[in-house]
């Protein structure tokens, strides 16, 4: 199955397979969950960090339970203050 | 002792007297500086009843024992006075030089009282104090007041902390400017300036800042710049600014989008922080060209910008020669109110506006929702073409809305009553409701359906709606819930006033908690501090700005939010169909801070906060 990952105002450099804009096409296995994919991502450890599958929050304590479907669009936002 | 200078200066401006006295020490070792030791002296020396824009009121401006010292961040500064724009307490902070300059100059605090009979500035030159003829100045903007002043003075390396034309008329929501577009932003504190015919403060230092330990300190300041210089938000702050805010909220659907009555914005593309990084076609330069830092600060989180050539707003050869060129850029807050909550899809006309606001010293975040519920108000045809001259003042019409900003600034027809802010407005043409405010200061870049514990951190700040007196993001961007958001608004109520209070910068708490303060603070000040002082000192000044608010005449009535948050239901976004259950946050939050259900400290509170 294949689903899309965003990735909002990350620090650094683009992890690994993101294009320049933070998107990012996956190929998974068949129940594949969200804590699988984002320990997959090299994300800064000293942050936290929002998912959204297709608009709607997923907690980080229901991610490794939820398993992801062909199709999913996922939104990860660093959880940031403004100014 | 270090960190302190160990002395004020109180200027008479009624008198046009100007008197150095030594720092009430005790108050300064149970507040530190800056907002909470200036709120200390204007507790104790006024009646907090007082008419904002009255003689009666003072004005407070004041450092912290880092400002001016080479620990990071160590540039801020603030005013604190009665708003004029909330009728409650006012302590709003700035970055650029002024501050360190001040410091180091010698001078912790400067207390303005009275009211000058003609307009005046003050020139401090180290201990040489003078109150000046400001009438050359008086009309004049805040870009051309800062150079005149170093060019009069022949001093290029002079800071200038002014107000334009809107502190000089009176515009409930004008701020203090600095380094041209640095702010003491929210509550009318420039128009408190204004009332006191007060032009600028002008000043030079080469005392510098003595610490108490300077080898500690110059080995904690390195070691804290370190942890700071290679987080991950600092990395970010560089790159993006707070700018990248913007693609998080509008995800999230907590994006105040056309007076709040939307939370998401469809033109958030045209706007959004890639787009302000991608060079035009016409000229080759992006939106945003350049990045600037505050005195002694390594992050560096300042936006340089650059208007479309070809845009309307810098048409005219005059407009090209002030607009066109290097400008201060946006900022998340300014960018949301300016485009978002207005409903623009226009950056260069947000920029364009916030440029008005820098040049003539206003609050971009109350601009635009003062623009914003007007926009409503029209669209309702409680204000119509014959009140505004002929202008379609609807949502989307950029060229409308920094018209009307020109308009404000001048005090020209509508641009009066919308200069009073979006309540005043409001009331005046009968929909209250469409005032997105919270003790009358008009909300920051997040709705708080989606967001609850930022709808009890406005519905609680001492100050209005307000995003930098508590933190709840991370718990808000991850849960939408309420529980637990009373203690982490409490708890970090706490921490941003002992933050505030320093002389630092709110961004470095990113990368340092409260001990990496109290190390820096103990090295520079001496005496012992540590983690659990400091939080003593955040909770003692939350609670006495609560009791200069009660004292003003603030109710629990006050602490509450817009109804458009409390009964009109998101309509996307992670919260779609919520509202903002302030009810189920409230008793908590008191209970929590040992105030009673009516929201008063008890005396025991007092007792064991030290009030």
């Amino acid at each position: 199955m294949k689903v899309r990952v965003k990735l909002l105002s990350p620090a650094g450099d683009m992890p690994k397979s993101f294009d320049p804009f933070g998107e990012a096409e996956m190929d998974l296995a068949a129940g594949t969950t969200l804590a699988d994919i984002m320990g997959r991502i090299d994300l800064p450890k000293e942050e936290s960090y929002t998912s959204l599958v297709d608009g709607q929050p997923v907690v980080p304590e229901d991610r490794a339970g939820h398993a992801l479907h062909d199709g999913d669009e996922i939104t990860l936002l660093p959880a940031i203050q403004g100014g | 002792m270090g960190g302190w200078q160990g002395k004020i200066l109180r200027v008479n401006l009624t008198e046009g007297t100007v008197i150095p006295e030594k720092l009430n020490q005790e108050w300064a070792e149970q507040y530190l500086g800056q907002r909470g030791l200036a709120s200390k002296y204007l507790y104790e020396e006024m009646d907090p009843s007082v008419d904002p824009l009255s003689p009666e009121n003072k004005m407070i401006i004041g450092t912290g024992p880092l400002t001016g010292t080479m620990a990071s961040t160590g540039g801020r500064w603030s005013v604190t006075t009665k708003g004029a724009l909330t009728n409650a307490i006012a302590s709003s902070n700035s970055g650029g030089y002024f501050g360190g300059e001040l410091k180091m100059a010698g001078w912790d605090l400067i207390i303005f009282e009275g009211k000058s009979p003609k307009p005046v500035y003050l020139l401090i030159r180290d201990d040489d104090v003078q109150l000046l003829d400001a009438k050359e100045y008086w009309g004049q903007t805040v870009w051309v007041t800062e150079d005149a002043i170093r060019a009069k003075h022949q001093d290029p390396l002079i800071r200038v902390a002014s107000i334009g034309r809107a502190g000089e008329n009176l515009i409930r929501f004008a701020c203090i400017m600095n380094d041209k577009d640095r702010a003491a932003g929210r509550s009318g504190v420039g128009a408190v300036m204004g009332s006191k015919n007060l032009k600028a403060i002008a000043v030079r230092g080469t005392a510098g800042v003595a610490v108490h330990d300077p080898a500690r300190f110059l080995k904690i300041v390195q070691e804290m710049r370190e942890k700071l210089d290679t987080h991950a938000a600092r990395n970010r702050l560089a790159r993006v600014g707070t700018h990248a805010m913007m693609d998080n909220t509008n995800a999230y659907g907590s994006l105040p989008t056309r007076n709040s009555r939307d939370v998401q914005f469809d033109g958030h593309d045209a706007v959004k922080v890639k787009t302000a990084h991608t060079p035009r076609r016409n000229d080759g330069n992006p939106n945003l060209i350049s990045t600037k830092a505050c005195f002694a600060c390594s992050i560096g989180c300042g936006r340089i910008a650059k208007i479309d050539p070809d845009h309307y707003s810098v048409a005219s050869e005059e407009a090209k020669i002030k607009y066109g060129n290097a400008i201060g850029g946006l900022e998340y807050e300014s960018i949301f109110a300016l485009a978002p909550m207005v409903g623009c899809n226009d950056l260069d006309a947000a920029t364009y506006a916030n440029a008005l606001c820098n040049e003539d010293g206003m609050d971009p975040i109350s601009l635009g929702g003062s623009i914003s519920a007007a926009m409503e108000l029209f669209e309702v045809g409680a204000i119509t073409t014959e009140d505004t001259g002929g202008l379609e003042l609807k949502f989307g019409n950029a060229e409308a809305m920094t018209k009307v900003t020109e308009m404000i600034i001048a005090g020209e027809g509508i641009g009066a009553d919308i200069g009073l802010g979006a309540q005043r407005l409001c009331e005046k043409y009968g929909h209250p409701e469409f005032a997105i405010v919270v003790k009358g200061q008009e909300i920051p870049g997040y709705d708080t359906r989606a967001m609850q514990g930022m709808g009890l951190a406005y519905a609680t700040s001492s100050r209005g709606a307000c995003h930098m007196r508590a933190a709840p993001f991370v718990d808000d961007f991850t849960h939408v819930r309420t529980d637990g958001k009373a203690e982490i608004v409490k708890n970090t109520q706490d921490v941003n006033a002992a933050k505030d209070n320093t002389g630092l910068c709110a961004f470095s708490g990113n990368a340092w908690d409260m001990n990496d303060y109290a190390a820096q603070i103990d090295a520079a000040c001496g005496g012992g501090w540590d983690e659990a002082r400091m939080l003593e000192v955040g909770e003692r000044t939350y609670t006495l700005e609560r009791q200069f608010n009660l004292r003003a005449g603030l109710t629990k009535e006050d602490d509450t939010l817009p109804d458009r948050f409390l009964k009109e239901a998101a309509k996307s976004g992670v919260a779609k169909g919520r509202v903002t259950e302030l009810d189920k946050m409230l008793p908590e939050y008191y209970e929590l801070r040992g105030w009673t259900k009516d929201g008063v400290p008890t005396n025991e509170t007092l007792d064991r906060v030290g009030i």
